[in-house]
């Protein structure tokens, strides 16, 4: 019965066209052998089927043909074989550090109807191969970026091939081209960022000098600011500590670095009126960071002894957890100044609420845009966005650092250009005055990569 | 050199960070990824600074008996009641424990008056058992539930009325044959998962001896191994080893997961649900119409609103269109120019701490 049903699928196998063996590159195995069948029905056979047909009967494939009756049964519909991904080109990604190869191909057509389910991205370093697979490409891709620091080398050259993937696991490889990456040494799509920071920091620095050559620099009003004395004195009065929340993020984030900033300053005033500050903190590098602001800025004043590192407390990591526990110290013990200055996400509200419910004055400042409605609507005063970097500055007074805002607004002023000319472009193009691939190119040399 | 020393280390990481951005080899290319990587390793050391400050504040106010100090002992109780069960069975969602099935096996027939090895008995006994929990779980649950949900429910009730699932149970004979089989003595169930990898390891043993290795990749001969592990359980044993082991262990939630599950996220979505309450509170507050800027947002949103509800488009298709264009110019308009004032602030306070006019991590300035 074994050697039935072997010696059945065998010679069923061999009589499905599309089933036979095929090479890698595509083509079907040459045929090694010929079994001449009842019916005249001539068949190539390989070596490795001959082996498994010997292997299963005790002479040749022949032997067992005239009880192979049901193979006059109607036969399974014929599988097409999927043709290869053509057009098939290599090349150096550009902008890369040469360990990047971009691949191109032209999909199957017929993708769905042939059972395609994806692109099999072949590498060697031998034309000949062996090829190893180094990436899956979906059906209707026509574009993969090999990248491998490890194995993907400057200077060498590298043999691809695409190879298309069926449900029924055939295979049809594409011809093989080569690439050999190479590294570049300037980053060609961020030439308009070069300029960019070259500009705005050379705006940056010319104002730093006139304000060190003793240029009088006006800066307007920031309400939030200039409100931080009274929100520390009201709670000096009222003999209440202030609250003050950095924000959710770590140190590696610039508005935790530029809420330690205010922190220095807001502890100087709080040493000096001597009243409790108290910091909660989310994150132990900031909580570490943010006692030692404090602590330098008590000894700054001379009130050591007044530095209490218990009140600049690590609560939890989780953010919810977080919310609780300030929440917590807003209710019990009733701050009567609240600063939330740093990075904030959905716990924003939930704070400024609480805060706004215990009757605290409350300054609040993020450069987290979908947040700051949320300050405005529960705050006394809002730092939006790009106060929050300037707090630290404007706070100090020294001419130095208010330079540097005079020249961040410079770079106002060029954006606002920039705007304008793009607005009244745009409005020139939409009723007709100038080709649109002119204005494209033109604003595509904007665009950052 | 107190100073000079943070503010060379500053500047050149900072002047680094900004060259990388525009050259891509080696090593800026891989610059930003290994400095965030320290920034991780010095995160994770400094949690130890976190836990040392939480418990300081804690215990200080238990031993003071400052007010509230039995929530102080609730956190530090928590801190150390989470940590020692991961510890001890680790933080994974689930675990394996073993079952010995042979015993329930045994439990159960003699339970049901069912001779030993009687498979068609020991069948209509599990069905029946099955059908009498399903009837139990149906009337004592309230609320509709997924027949997948059903279904655990009844086999989480079997394992702990018969100490093993009905699968297992059907397959106990087996597992006691393959236990009786091993020449050494398997005095535990847990001991099973270590036999049935000493059938393989001899299954590799042989092929080796045998030369079947030779010219075969590593994969080649994994897979050559496995193939005749799989074969060979199969034909002496009646099941798959993969079977065999889910008949002698089970999956449990890990009770590091458990009080993840059912203690902290509970109380974190609780946290998270007051937004809703305080949106309601906050914008009664925003919407009070006593500035001309404060009517001109209550206008907005309420056609913002009244848009994005079904009355809006009731109402007339204009409702949702001016609520589309609000939301995309205006709007959109805002966002855009204090997202370039976020921009430009981070570029000027960046410089100011790169050069080393702003100096907040020397606390105090570094003077």
């Amino acid at each position: 019965m074994r050697r039935l049903s072997a010696a059945f699928l065998a010679i069923s196998f061999l009589l499905i066209p599309g089933t036979a063996a095929f090479s890698q590159n595509g083509e079907q195995a040459p045929a090694e052998d010929e079994a001449q069948m009842d019916g005249g029905i001539s068949v190539a056979v390989s070596e490795q089927e001959q082996d498994i047909l010997d292997d299963e009967t005790t002479g040749p494939a022949t032997a067992d043909i005239e009880i192979l009756e049901p193979i006059e049964e109607e036969p399974e519909p014929p599988v097409r074989a999927p043709p290869a991904p053509t057009n098939v080109d290599a090349f150096d990604t550009p902008n890369s550090a040469g360990d990047s190869v971009t691949l191109t191909w032209q999909p199957v057509p017929d993708e769905v109807d042939l059972g395609v389910v994806g692109y099999a991205i072949m590498r060697s370093k031998e034309p000949d191969g062996p090829f190893e697979q180094v990436g899956i490409a979906t059906i209707g891709a026509s574009r993969h970026r090999d990248t491998d620091a490890r194995d993907i080398k400057a200077g060498e050259t590298y043999y691809f091939q695409v190879v298309t993937l069926t449900a029924d696991e055939q295979r049809a490889a594409s011809e093989i081209v080569s690439a050999v990456p190479e590294a570049q040494w300037f980053h060609s799509g961020r030439w308009f960022i070069l300029i960019l920071v070259i500009l705005i920091s050379g705006a940056i620095l010319f104002n730093i000098n006139r304000a060190r050559r003793g240029v009088d620099l006006y800066i307007r009003r920031i309400a939030g600011l200039e409100s931080v004395e009274e929100a520390i004195g009201r709670s000096t009065e009222m003999g209440k500590p202030v609250l003050y929340v950095p924000g959710i993020r770590d140190m590696d984030d610039i508005q935790t670095i530029a809420s330690m900033s205010i922190l220095s300053h807001v502890a100087r005033l709080t040493a000096e009126y001597d009243t409790p500050i108290l910091v909660p903190n989310i994150r132990a590098v900031v909580m570490s960071t943010a006692q030692e602001v404090v602590k330098a800025a008590y000894l700054d004043v001379g009130r050591p002894d007044a530095y209490n590192p218990e009140n600049i407390r690590y609560l939890t990591d989780d953010q919810f957890g977080y919310v609780a526990g300030v929440d917590g110290i807003m209710i019990r013990d009733k701050p009567a100044a609240n600063f939330f200055l740093g990075a904030f996400f959905a716990e924003s509200l939930i704070l400024a609420e609480t805060g706004a419910s215990t009757g605290a004055i409350q300054i609040a400042g993020t450069a987290m845009p979908s947040q700051l409605p949320f300050f405005v609507a529960a705050c006394d005063y809002t730092l939006i966005g790009e106060e929050l970097f300037a707090a630290s500055a404007y706070l100090a007074r020294e001419p130095m650092l208010l330079g540097s805002l005079k020249g961040q607004d410079w770079g106002k002023f060029v954006f606002m250009i920039a705007v304008l000319v793009g607005a009244i472009g745009a409005t020139v193009v939409t009723v007709g005055g100038l080709d649109p691939d002119v204005w494209w190119n033109i604003a595509s040399w904007f665009r950052v990569e | 050199m107190k100073k000079t020393v943070p503010l060379a280390i500053v500047f050149v990481t900072g002047v680094a960070m900004i060259v990388q951005f525009f050259i891509p080899p080696w090593p800026f290319n891989v610059l930003a990824e290994t400095v965030q990587s320290w920034v991780r390793i010095i995160a994770a050391g400094a949690m130890a600074l976190g836990i040392a400050s939480l418990l300081a504040v804690n215990l200080n106010k238990v031993y003071r008996q400052r007010e509230g100090w039995p929530f102080s002992i609730v956190t530090v109780a928590s801190l150390i009641g989470m940590a020692l069960v991961g510890f001890v069975w680790g933080s994974a969602e689930t675990r394996l424990i073993p079952v010995d099935s042979p015993a329930a096996y045994t439990r159960f027939i003699e339970a049901k008056n069912i001779s030993v090895d009687d498979a068609e008995a020991l069948d209509a006994a599990i069905v029946e058992e099955v059908a009498d929990i399903r009837a139990e779980v149906e009337t004592r649950v309230d609320v509709p539930v997924t027949e997948g949900a059903l279904l655990r429910e009844i086999d989480s009730r079997f394992q702990r009325r018969w100490g093993s699932s009905p699968a297992q149970l059907r397959s106990a004979p087996l597992v006691r044959d393959f236990v009786e089989a091993q020449p050494q003595n398997l005095d535990t169930v847990d001991a099973i998962p270590r036999a049935i990898l000493a059938v393989r390891a001899s299954v590799y043993e042989e092929l080796f001896e045998a030369g079947e290795f030779e010219g075969l990749t590593v994969e080649e001969q994994q897979a050559l191994v496995e193939g005749t592990f799989q074969e060979r359980f199969l034909a002496a044993w009646g099941v798959s080893p993969a079977e065999m082991l889910g008949a002698s262990q089970r999956e449990v939630r890990s009770p590091f997961f458990w009080g993840y599950e059912y203690l902290y996220y509970p109380l974190a979505a609780t946290m998270f649900s007051l937004l809703a309450f305080f949106v309601a509170s906050a914008a009664f507050r925003a919407f009070r119409a006593r500035t001309p800027e404060a009517t001109l947002l209550l206008v907005a949103a309420f056609f913002v609103m009244l848009g994005r509800v079904p009355l809006g488009d009731y109402i007339g298709e204009w409702v949702p269109n001016l609520a589309g264009w609000i939301m995309s110019v205006p709007n959109t308009a805002g966002m855009r120019a204090i997202m370039i004032g976020i921009a430009l602030g981070a570029v000027s306070y960046s410089l100011r701490i790169i050069l080393g006019y702003e100096r907040p991590y020397l606390a105090g300035g570094g003077d």
